[in-house]
């Protein structure tokens, strides 16, 4: 999830969220773990996916993109976000596995409460 | 803390992933009561109070044995071997904190803290690319901003969430106060008193002390 938009290299500039693999396992841990006392109550989610649209392919890797409309309920007040979403996908037998998210927030460079939950 | 432990130990010097700075990160906050009650603390006597760093190189694993840092630290300090340490260069290379300020110099960042009102403050971060520093040097340094400062970073929005929920507790109006009590322990009697320990209260003490002689000053 890049900070400014049309980020290039997410090694080189700051994201809101950048995990690899192992992060991300961690992050999801992390909300579920009992003494994760300011993860809970654990925020209640929606996501609505749409405009989903083949982008291309390229080294064995199915491109899309789509849009991307969340809403979550902390304890307090409710936060709506909405994105431009591109997954790298590939294929494993007869489905696709993500290899990669991007989620660029429209308003990835504004102010911003602190973003506890995946989108 | 309990799901960082759990985690993929952090790579060697110069087999780190990219992981591993927020593995690490999680992992120090951990700090056990020893180090701790081993940080210095101390109170001014017009209120201010600052506290020693709870790091050490030995903590930041990747400040001992990094080739980047050490490639860098050549740079910088080349063959000075002062034993006592007082080249300008090496300076930057180590830990101060300030009343209001503090510099991780291990991942090149500089915090301001402003206050702006009694219940709120602003927090300003400067993340900072060294000149003739191996690449490797700024990658670490954002990898730590999106640990510890970004907007969904581990770190902060649990402390955020922490701070917000008692900011909510006291501001509803239900308690009858708030009690934040440790000892002080032995204070020596110097103009910036240090506490026994860590977690001593030196420094409410301190800031009680000076909002008594601003009340009753010309009384």
């Amino acid at each position: 999830m890049p900070l400014e938009q049309g980020q290039k290299d997410p090694y080189e500039t700051s994201s809101i969220i950048h995990d690899d693999r192992t992060l991300l396992e961690l992050r999801v841990k992390q909300l579920r773990h009992p003494r994760a006392h300011a993860r809970q109550p654990l925020a209640r989610t929606v996501h609505q996916v749409g405009n989903v649209v083949e982008l291309g392919r390229a080294n064995g890797e199915l491109r899309v993109g789509s849009t991307l409309h969340g809403g979550r309920i902390p304890p307090r007040e409710q936060r709506l976000y909405g994105a431009l979403v591109e997954h790298r996908l590939r294929q494993d037998g007869a489905t696709f596995r993500i290899a990669h998210k991007r989620v660029d927030l429209v308003n990835s460079e504004g102010e911003l409460d602190g973003l506890a939950v995946l989108l | 803390m309990a799901v960082a432990r759990n985690a993929p130990e952090p790579g060697k010097p110069g087999e780190e992933r990219y992981y591993d700075i927020a593995v690490r990160q999680m992992r120090q906050n951990g700090a056990p009561d020893a180090v701790w009650e081993g940080t210095g603390i101390w109170a001014t006597p017009r209120g201010h109070g600052y506290m020693g760093d709870y790091h050490d190189d030995d903590r930041l694993v990747a400040g001992l044995g990094n080739p980047a840092f050490e490639e860098y630290r050549a740079e910088l300090i080349g063959g000075w071997d002062s034993p006592s340490g007082s080249h300008p260069a090496r300076h930057a290379l180590e830990h101060h904190h300030l009343s209001n300020c503090s510099f991780m110099s291990q991942f090149r960042q500089l915090r301001i803290i402003q206050p702006v009102a009694v219940d709120r403050s602003v927090v300003y971060t400067y993340s900072f690319r060294m000149k003739h520093a191996p690449a490797r040097m700024f990658r670490d340094t954002v990898a730590f901003a999106n640990v510890v400062n970004g907007t969904g970073s581990w770190v902060l929005t649990d402390d955020l969430e922490v701070y917000e929920r008692i900011q909510h507790g006291l501001g509803a109006g239900a308690p009858n106060g708030s009690t934040s009590a440790a000892a002080t322990g032995a204070m020596s009697t110097s103009r910036a008193p240090r506490g026994a320990t860590g977690t001593s209260e030196v420094f409410i003490r301190g800031q009680m002390r000076a909002w008594l002689d601003y009340m009753t000053r010309d009384a």
